[in-house]
């Protein structure tokens, strides 16, 4: 098994379920994901899309986990620039513990060895993903 | 926030951080090696690092491993900088590393 490379954590004041709820659905993800919408049944085996507003693929993953409300494994790649998408595809795994009063979520963004521009973009891309994701979940 | 300036302020906590940014899912002997102070030392900084969200650890079999969390150093620079302004200071700090590149 290889080690992650990039790992990210942030607890935000919400349940589990509402936290799901704005990693899963379009309307949430076009608010912190880049203006992106989140298209999947959320089957393990189904594709992952995020949508651009012109309805362009940013990026696609395949499902490889889904455990309602607490895990979801997808494979990652990039489109919406041609040098990143010849890259080897890589994992990322969202992880969301409930704390009682908040959650923590974490996502480990590994298998990177493919895919070294990827890897450039991810490790400052996610924390302000979070960060954001945060902000619309406890300003709702 | 005041627990993530109080992390930053220690100067081998920033060291620490330096190397976890070299080298994601260091161990604790490995962090140990370049730093002048005990085992114990850097053991007790990661746990300040971790309890103020700017480190995170995860076991691996027997090894635990460490890994720097940027989420709150974004947090900090989100509350004081529009991008505009970011992109602004950016630019001025290029043109010093540049500027400062030629002198050399």
């Amino acid at each position: 098994m290889s080690e992650p490379e990039c790992v990210f954590e942030i607890e935000i004041r919400a349940t589990p379920e509402a936290v799901w709820e704005a990693i899963t659905s379009p309307d949430w993800t076009r608010r912190y994901f880049h203006d992106t919408a989140v298209r999947s049944s959320w089957q393990p085996g189904a594709k992952v899309v995020w949508e651009l507003p012109d309805g362009s693929v940013a990026s696609e993953g395949e499902l490889l986990e889904v455990e309602f409300p607490r895990r979801i494994v997808h494979t990652w790649l990039f489109h919406y620039d041609p040098a990143l998408a010849r890259e080897a595809s890589s994992r990322v795994s969202w992880e969301i513990e409930d704390l009682g009063d908040r959650c923590r979520l974490t996502v480990v963004h590994d298998r990177l060895e493919g895919a070294p521009k990827t890897r450039d973009v991810v490790r400052g891309g996610w924390a302000a993903i979070l960060a954001g994701l945060r902000d619309a979940v406890t300003a709702a | 926030m005041d627990a993530v300036f109080k992390a930053l302020a220690d100067p081998s906590r920033r060291r620490l951080l330096d190397g976890l940014a070299s080298e994601p899912g260091a161990t604790l002997g490995a962090l140990c090696a370049p730093l002048p102070i005990t085992r114990q030392a850097v053991s007790k900084h990661l746990a300040v690092l971790e309890s103020a969200g700017l480190v995170v650890s995860r076991w691996s079999g027997r090894e635990k491993r460490h890994w720097l969390n940027p989420v709150p150093i974004v947090e900090i620079h989100d509350r004081w900088l529009s991008r505009f302004t970011a992109t602004r200071a950016r630019r001025l700090l290029e043109l010093r590393r540049a500027l400062e590149e030629k002198e050399r």
